[in-house]
């Protein structure tokens, strides 16, 4: 039985494929081929480990380098969202949440960081560079517009890619296949 | 013509394998409905890219256990929605975004208002609307991605349109 479809229908139906989205991501790719080879970096068996080694290590570089650019490149353009005082509020609870675990994994990462036992971690040592600089930035964006949403996001999103990275060098064990 | 079909050639092996050059095809493919469908969903742009790039991630990671039961490119649909549905769950509970979309007033466009009575819907329904209406994805091709049976799809799809219907229908007299 085909259903009866009044004026409202074939306007929904004339409306909605408008609403796909179309828009350039120049940077996208890169960033998931650099995560992805990090991903295969890890799955790789040990008897494996060669030279591709130091594909991963320059995907990893990449993976790094294209993403921080990005963000901050991101945060600026965007068109500015405000937060309301209490959004703030919430977004400044969880900035300090993420501040106090990223002081802890610091500081029982310190030694692996110091003394890279990996080349992926000597790689991730390279990486929180770019995060505490790309960090150092933003807070002071975000110590300018303390009511801009984008920035506070960004900002948001960076101290997570630090975490992770930091507990990604805790849990990377000397078995890693990219292990010297 | 089916999903895989629309989007290029069906995208066979090299999942398994694990090869750059599969995930580049299926980005070149898929990538850009992908995108669409995250920033309809999370209603941003560059949450939709981070959405992406999560999915990508989530398929190589969980690739050597794709069952093939549904075409590869329904799979990575249905990673990319729950990857959304996740993303609003959390910001939900972090920050309240959602309190910037604010309900249809009476002095925007009919079109505008459709984006904005679409956000209000429960997830599920958007949802599936979107995948039908706006990216032009079967009933039984949504049942896959969603992990639905077609009934439901099909159910979510009439409850999204009849709430649409009752949010649009007072701005649509008044234009």
């Amino acid at each position: 039985m085909t259903p009866i479809r009044d004026e409202f229908d074939l306007w929904l139906e004339d409306q909605a494929p408008l609403l796909r989205r179309h828009w350039d991501s120049p940077e996208l790719w890169p960033r998931i081929a650099g995560s992805l080879e990090i991903e295969r970096a890890r799955r790789r068996p040990a008897s494996s480990r060669g030279l591709g080694w130091l594909a991963a290590i320059a995907a990893a570089a990449l993976m790094v380098l294209v993403p921080s650019a990005w963000w901050i490149w991101r945060a600026r353009v965007q068109p500015p969202a405000l937060l309301t005082e209490q959004a703030l509020g919430e977004v400044r609870t969880a900035e300090q949440a993420y501040a106090l675990s990223i002081e802890k994994l610091a500081r029982a990462a310190g030694p692996r960081i110091e003394n890279p036992p990996t080349a992926l971690i000597a790689t991730y040592r390279e990486k929180l560079f770019v995060l505490d600089s790309a960090i150092a930035n933003l807070k002071a964006e975000a110590e300018r517009n303390p009511y801009n949403f984008n920035i506070r996001r960004e900002l948001l999103a960076l101290y997570q890619d630090k975490q992770q990275t930091l507990k990604e060098i805790l849990d990377d064990t000397p078995a890693s296949p990219l292990a010297q | 013509m089916n999903l895989a079909e629309r989007g290029g050639s069906p995208l066979g092996e090299g999942l398994h394998t694990g090869s750059l050059s599969f995930y580049e095809r299926l980005y070149r493919e898929q990538g850009g409905r992908m995108k669409s469908i995250a920033a309809n969903l999370l209603g941003s742009y560059s949450e939709a890219e981070d959405a992406v790039h999560e999915t990508f991630i989530k398929i190589f990671r969980a690739g050597p256990s794709f069952d093939g039961r549904c075409p590869i490119e329904h799979w990575a649909m249905r990673i990319l929605v729950n990857t959304c549905h996740d993303l609003l769950r959390r910001r939900r509970t972090v920050a309240s975004v959602d309190a910037l979309v604010q309900p249809p007033r009476e002095n925007v466009t009919l079109r505008a208002a459709l984006e904005q009575s679409l956000a209000r819907l429960p997830v599920r329904q958007r949802t599936v609307f979107l995948l039908f209406e706006v990216e032009g994805l079967r009933h039984s091709e949504i049942a896959d991605v969603m992990e639905e049976p077609e009934g439901t799809v099909r159910s979510l799809l009439f409850d999204a349109r009849k709430a649409l219907r009752a949010m649009l229908r007072p701005l649509e007299a008044r234009a």
